[in-house]
């Protein structure tokens, strides 16, 4: 029988992978915008290059499916399930709000990529919240240690 | 739901880690159903029963009002 650890080996994967590619959303943004920016692109290679920040973020919620799948604990499913419903049902309020706000008042921030991250920031407070804080620095201790409980 | 999950480990002389070992789930789990935060599957329930030798009806109970 293995020693529990505080989290399970499908949720150190999920972690890890989201990592990478919050990494490779951030230089997705970066890299499209300097290349829009200095060759300026135009037809299909201007619409292909401005989706490319998209394609982490699909990943990412194709991740989240695949978590939900594989996770055996039923207890660190259900925290998981309960953050997201709140970052959506958070978010989905804010973005609503923001879009009727911006048809009277037209102020226009170019909402869509505020929303992702408006969402995963929400959905990470949610996390730590229904798993506790003292549970996450224990987690972030553990990950720091390679895995080990020691 | 109440539970006697925290007594029945103490008389075990198990810790959290211990009981989530032969549960084969996370010590926040435990943690989660002795605190009350979390009430288990059914299944879970079963396999608490069987860890502990008991009938599930002598480890859960009913809220009373």
């Amino acid at each position: 029988m293995n020693k529990p650890s505080l989290m399970t080996a499908v949720m150190k994967h999920f972690l890890w992978r989201v990592l990478g590619l919050t990494g490779a959303y951030l230089a997705a943004i970066l890299l499209a915008s300097m290349y829009l920016t200095q060759h300026r692109p135009v037809g299909v290679a201007l619409y292909a290059l401005s989706l490319v920040p998209a394609v982490p973020v699909l990943v990412v919620i194709v991740s989240v499916g695949i978590y939900l799948r594989d996770e055996k604990d039923e207890y660190l499913r259900w925290i998981t399930v309960k953050s997201l419903l709140w970052a959506s049902g958070i978010t989905l309020s804010a973005a609503t709000i923001a879009s009727f706000l911006d048809a009277v008042l037209q102020v226009r921030p170019d909402p869509s990529p505020h929303a992702v991250v408006a969402f995963w920031a929400t959905f990470g407070f949610l996390q730590a919240t229904f798993w506790g804080v003292f549970g996450v620095a224990q987690a972030l201790m553990h990950v720091s240690n390679g895995g080990s409980d020691e | 739901m109440n539970n006697r999950l925290r007594v029945l480990r103490a008389e075990c002389g198990w810790s959290q880690a211990d009981l989530a070992q032969r549960l084969e789930v996370s010590r926040q789990s435990v943690n989660a159903i002795e605190t009350g935060k979390y009430d288990p599957s059914l299944p879970l329930a079963f396999k608490i029963a069987k860890v502990f030798g008991k009938r599930i009806e002598e480890i859960f109970e009913e809220d009373r009002q």
